[in-house]
């Protein structure tokens, strides 16, 4: 799709004055700044009320003609007319009938070449936009399959349980238009005890996660037997979402998917949707490990849409502080809500999500649109709550959504008029996937960026060629990862007893590795080998010791105890130390809830309605301790560490004026992870010869030195940049008169994932590298694609982590 | 990528020895196999070789206070009884007693049954075989060899058997491609008719515990059951079959403390009303359990005369109030209203957990048989001293407008 953006291009610098006179606002004067964008004079002609879309962007073009106009661009990507194929031969009269009572008649041509594909057998991945029609792209063959086999089975995968049921039912209403016999359930960690005999014997199509897969299908493959035996397709949606850590897994627990339907005689067909990365047919083959066809001409129709980049303007010029990006989502959220668009709104963080459904709330107060139609989505809301939000927005109830990134996947919310993002959402992919969410109908569509102050912000909306120019990012796991594979190999023994020779995940160096891992788990005395294979010996059961994403799946519930106590929400583990701590302000649906008490034993936070006008915002801080050093050289070592978390305390902010009006202390549990790091030691004398340097500057270049070798590693590990923590800290032998810092590169992952002896052994061309791409980059001093943007790095960051590989390097050789 | 996965493994090595401090025995060469210190045989059939181990009991021996000899004398229509004819008449010949040992209790496919005992009943007494597995690759075999022999029996009695010995043999068979022998062969475990009877009066029912409490059996020396596993795989790792012979004991003696222990369950069940007594004992609590299973199965008579035999024996305070109240709910059920009323006004008189529900009978009884609403109103309010309930307080209400148009009739 960055292809195809290439219209009209408006764009100008804003450098950082003028907009003074808009100074600081309080809540009075947001009119003000509705003025400002959309200013009434600059389109006199236009008769009032105007509520087309088009008039709204007629007014921001003006806008970002003006000199020092906060908006830094706007692109347009044209109309895109829908390529239709005749109905394949293979789509029996049966389903075309169904097909056509749902008014479709024909399909996109990606949809017909999919079928076409798996038809012939052959894997693949479908490549398009949100919106396109993916679903089908799958559902077409498998239940075409189900028709001429009835007895015929085929697994859906999907990254969250949310996902699963939005999918049932589109699948469900299909089979419901054949009249078909065919069943379909989900089957996760939420289906009840005496359903599931029922779906492992009858389902023909079972919709599930990985992690149900790996802990709770597989290790049970006897009583699944049925859907083993007739698997023919196996559905991975969402496939982008797969990649470092948790994809390395996915792929190790698709090994042993294939090895058990091997066992039952079958071998599914993969068929797989991803969203628009750099590398889906990679990453896609690494998956599933068998050659993959990619389609990725999309045949869907596209209406006109706009891309608006805007920078909130700046308010003080000597320190730099630009008004709230906060406060300039709700206004401009506001001025296409009141123009009856619908509009969804992205916020980075559950706290930014429902700081703003107040705020729109309250806007909306005040104006035409009754505030019961603006709600918050996000992962703590219960189930039930959010497939009613999402059946709304489709009906066209509801508004105006402020959502997490929940909503960014292939959840069904219908056709939506204008997206409003609050904040770089942190990759270019994932920044296309929101924008998508605007425009499914051919009508015209808007996705607005406003940008943060937060540096990647910063240069993402400065520098808008480099966004558009770019490709989405690309997707690496490392299945073979010797860890995450053996502990795979354990689960694998566990279903079925490894045969002599048996491949599993063929590692590229060893000539029989299976034999050899094999053989060390003998040495561990987890395996035995008898009569030709290995088998499992002890009486653990390793999928539990196994979790194939960092998160925990305990979950804090949340209890209202204004009235009769009754539970309005969950939270992951790791969200609920910061924001369902003591004292803390819960938000919920714009409410605002008291914590009275936070049950850490029993995974409860006890809250009370309350009516106040600020939130709370926890403070975190994050230690690592050496705990042994496995190895070490020179600067370099690599060893065991232990991480410690803990939210330390926690700040009152008013809302509107983002005022600090308070704090609190808090001892919260600490949270704990053993992990492995590798790490670099800068001595004292390596700092005193660099004079030309302040401390603060030196301290800043490190962390610059921290950023650029996070991606150098990610790229020799093949490894998700996310999967390395990067953390500084001063040697506690030195005190604090000596500074002697350590710059940790972690495996982000409890018990580590073996990346930082791998690293140790590559330091040097680590560091070679590091050298490389600050020497080719092309910015002056420092960028998000280097050392990091200066506002975060200082001003010489370049300079000084060039100086530091320089140090590190000579000293090595 | 890494280079050389040897040098990865040594360094995961190294860190395991770290943190397994556990001593750990050398593997040794293959020294001792099970037919050289346990007595038994190795059988052969298509699928390769297993040992079995076979125990014989004559007639005479006794387990603690079951006589083995008993066994055959069980009749047939027992299993029907027990199961509510959901099994059907089967002659004790006909039964095979079986208990397995498996290599953890995780569940799953990973789990397996390295040791499979069946006790069945000879005319001279009680024979035990256990099927056994020196290595993996005799399970196949061994499988096969105990689908075999159970094929010559009709019915087949666990201790929680259907939860778990049933659903992991399943399993072991599928996995080895073979028919599992238990699917469609009656099954009762002996679990649900045990607990439902000790229960009251026991704080476990493992079938150690009722091995002790009820049969009055010590066992000496025995192997704790987490122990198992791990004695099993210390013997496939260091081909020491001595370490066998505690595993073998143990299993012995659950399939005889399961057939001894059926002995008793049985008749006290499905047996004649005489010989209950003489099996279960004088303990109230278990005749109060038997009861209540009688009463579900709608034996009111009989249901009535066990509650009658726990009442005057020593109850519990908490079993006593209870079985008085459920003496007195079949009593009305049987349309025998004066009996249940004598039982109501008992529990109405003290203070007890059915003192509030008993005279809410006795207000219901005045209300509609008596039409005495004074009385009626009585009770109520007595009732509702003992605590709110709106169903009570609507019946006051009531009672008070009937009771006041009674006596405005009356003037």
């Amino acid at each position: 799709m960055p292809g195809t953006a290439n219209a009209t291009i408006f764009m100008s610098h804003t450098p950082l004055d003028t907009q003074e006179c808009l100074c600081y606002y309080g809540e009075e004067k947001e009119k003000l700044v509705n003025l400002t964008l959309f200013a009434e004079p600059s389109l006199p002609d236009i008769p009032r009320p105007d509520n087309r879309l088009e008039t709204a962007l007629a007014q921001l073009d003006q806008l970002a003609r003006q000199e020092n106009s906060p908006i830094t661009a706007i692109r347009r990507i044209p109309a895109r007319a829908a390529q239709f194929a005749t109905m394949p031969a293979g789509v029996g009269p049966a389903l075309a009938e169904a097909l056509g009572r749902r008014g479709v008649e024909k399909l996109y041509s990606h949809q017909a070449e999919a079928f076409e594909a798996a038809l012939a057998r052959r894997h693949l991945v479908i490549v398009t936009p949100t919106a396109s029609g993916k679903t089908l792209c799958y559902n077409l063959p498998v239940v075409q399959h189900l028709i001429e086999n009835p007895g015929g089975r085929a697994l859906y995968l999907f990254p969250t349980k949310a996902l699963a049921e939005d999918q049932l039912e589109e699948l469900q209403s299909l089979i419901g238009e054949l009249g078909s016999q065919m069943r379909a359930f989900t089957y996760d960690g939420d289906t009840p005890q005496d359903a599931r005999r029922a779906i492992r014997e009858r389902a023909n199509v079972v919709l599930t996660n990985p992690d149900m897969l790996h802990s709770g299908i597989l290790p049970h493959h006897t009583r699944w037997a049925k859907l083993f035996e007739n698997l023919r397709y196996v559905v991975v949606d969402e496939l982008h979402m797969y990649r470092g850590v948790f994809g390395s897994h996915a792929a190790n627990v698709l090994r042993r998917l294939k090895r058990i339907a091997a066992f039952y005689g079958s071998k599914p067909q993969f068929l797989c949707c991803s969203a628009t990365i750099a590398n889906p047919g990679e990453l896609a083959r690494a998956l599933v490990e068998e050659p993959v066809e990619v389609i990725d001409r999309n045949g869907a129709p596209g209406g006109e849409k706009y891309v608006v980049f805007y920078n909130p303007p700046v308010v003080n010029r000597q320190l730099g502080i630009r008004r709230s990006y906060i406060h300039e989502v709700r206004n401009i959220a506001r001025g296409f809500i009141d123009r009856g668009q619908q509009t969804l709104v992205f916020a980075n963080s559950r706290l930014a999500t429902e700081v703003l459904v107040t705020y729109l709330k309250d806007a909306c107060e005040r104006g035409a649109v009754p505030s019961t139609t603006v709600r918050g989505y996000r992962g703590g809301y219960l189930p039930k709550e959010r497939r009613e939000i999402e059946r709304r927005l489709r009906e066209g109830a509801i508004q105006a959504v402020v959502a997490t990134n929940a909503l960014e996947l292939g959840i069904d919310i219908g056709s939506l008029d204008v997206v409003v993002m609050a904040g770089y959402p942190g990759s270019i992919a994932s920044t296309w996937q929101r924008a998508g969410r605007a425009g499914r109908r051919q009508s015209l569509s808007a996705a607005v960026m406003v940008a943060s102050s937060a540096p990647l912000d910063q240069y993402i909306i400065e520098n808008p060629d480099y966004f558009f120019g770019r490709s989405p990012e690309h997707a690496h796991i490392n299945p073979d990862n010797l860890e995450i594979l053996v502990s795979h190999l354990k689960c694998a023994a566990f279903e079925l007893p490894i045969r002599d020779g048996e491949t599993f995940g063929p590692h590229p160096t060893a000539e029989h590795p299976t034999e050899d891992l094999c053989k060390f788990l003998e040495e561990v005395g987890v395996l035995h080998h008898s009569g030709g294979a290995w088998h499992w010996t002890s009486e653990s059961y390793p999928a539990d010791a196994v979790s194939l994403r960092k998160v925990t799946s305990d979950n804090f519930v949340i209890v209202d105890i204004t009235g009769e106590p009754k539970v309005i929400g969950e939270v992951d583990f790791s969200s609920a130390l910061t924001t369902l701590h003591e004292k803390a302000i819960y938000l919920h649906e714009a409410r605002q809830y008291h914590v009275e008490r936070f049950d850490y034993e029993e995974r409860k936070a006890y809250v009370r309605s309350v009516a106040c006008d600020y939130f709370t915002d926890a403070i975190d801080y994050t230690q690592v301790k050496i705990l042994d050093t496995f190895d070490s050289l020179g600067h370099q070592a690599h060893g065991e560490v232990r991480l410690n978390r803990q939210i330390v305390g926690f700040k009152k902010i008013k809302f509107y004026t983002l005022e600090n009006v308070g704090a609190g202390k808090l001892s919260m549990p600490e949270q704990e992870m053993h992990t492995t790091s590798f790490w670099l030691h800068f001595p004292q004398a390596l700092l005193e010869r660099m004079t030309e340097f302040t401390p603060t500057e030196k301290q800043a270049g490190l962390a610059g030195l921290g950023n650029v070798l996070r991606t150098v590693a990610s790229v020799l590990l093949m490894c998700d940049a996310r999967d390395l923590g990067v953390s500084m800290s001063e040697d506690p032998a030195s005190g604090l008169a000596l500074f002697e810092p350590n710059l940790y590169l972690y495996d982000n992952y409890p018990g580590g994932i073996g990346q930082s002896e791998p690293l140790y052994r590559l330091c040097d061309s680590m560091l070679e590298r590091a050298g490389e791409l600050l020497r080719n980059c092309p910015c002056p001093s420092g960028c998000p694609s280097c050392v990091g943007p200066a506002g975060e790095v200082g001003e010489r960051g370049k300079e000084v982590a060039l100086r530091y590989l320089a140090e590190l390097t000579c000293r090595q050789t | 990528m890494p280079a050389d996965l040897k040098a990865q493994l040594a360094v995961l090595r190294r860190r395991v020895t770290r943190i397994e401090h556990k001593y750990r025995e050398p593997l040794r060469p293959l020294r001792y196999d099970a037919e050289q210190v346990l007595t038994g045989t190795v059988c052969e059939n298509t699928r390769g070789s297993y040992f079995l181990h076979q125990k014989f009991y004559p007639a005479h021996r006794r387990h603690g206070s079951v006589e083995l000899g008993r066994l055959a004398e069980l009749g047939g229509e027992l299993v029907a009884g027990i199961s509510r004819r959901e099994i059907p008449p089967i002659e004790p010949a006909r039964w095979a007693f079986l208990d397995t040992e498996t290599t953890g209790l995780a569940g799953g496919t990973g789990t397996c049954a390295f040791l499979v005992g069946v006790g069945t009943i000879e005319e001279a007494g009680f024979r035990v075989r256990l099927f056994f597995m020196r290595d993996y690759e005799e399970e196949p075999a061994m499988l096969a060899g105990l689908a075999e022999f159970l094929a010559g029996y009709d019915l087949v009695v666990t201790y929680n058997g259907k939860a778990y010995d049933a659903p992991l043999l399943e399993t072991r068979y599928r996995l080895n491609r073979q028919q599992p022998p238990l699917d469609g062969k009656a099954h009762l475990d002996l679990l649900f008719a045990a607990r439902r009877l000790w229960k009251l009066r026991l704080e476990s029912c493992r079938l150690v515990e009722l091995e002790n409490q009820i049969l009055g059996v010590e066992r000496e020396g025995d192997l704790p059951g987490e122990m198992i596993p791990y004695y099993y795989f210390e013997y496939l790792r260091t081909r020491q079959a001595f370490r066998l012979v505690p595993l073998f004991h143990h299993n012995v003696m659950d399939i005889v403390s399961l057939a001894a222990l059926t002995a008793v369950v049985l008749p006290a069940y499905a047996g004649p009303a005489e010989a209950r007594q003489e099996c279960l004992g004088y303990h109230g609590e278990d005749l109060l359990g038997l009861a209540r299973w009688l009463r579900v199965n709608e034996c009111f008579e009989e249901a009535l005369e066990l509650y009658r035999q726990a009442v005057n024996s020593r109850l519990a305070d908490q079993h006593l109030f209870r079985a008085l109240w459920e003496t007195a709910e079949i009593e009305k059920k049987l349309g025998r209203r004066d009996r249940a009323l004598a039982v109501w006004c008992d529990l109405a008189s003290g203070k007890n957990p059915y003192r509030q529900a008993a005279l809410e009978e006795l207000a219901k009884h005045y209300e509609h048989r008596e039409k005495n609403y004074s009385m009626a109103l009585e009770m109520t309010a007595s009732a509702l001293e003992l605590g709110h309930s709106p169903e009570l307080e609507r019946r006051r209400q009531r009672l008070e407008s009937k009771a006041a148009g009674e006596s405005s009739r009356l003037i």
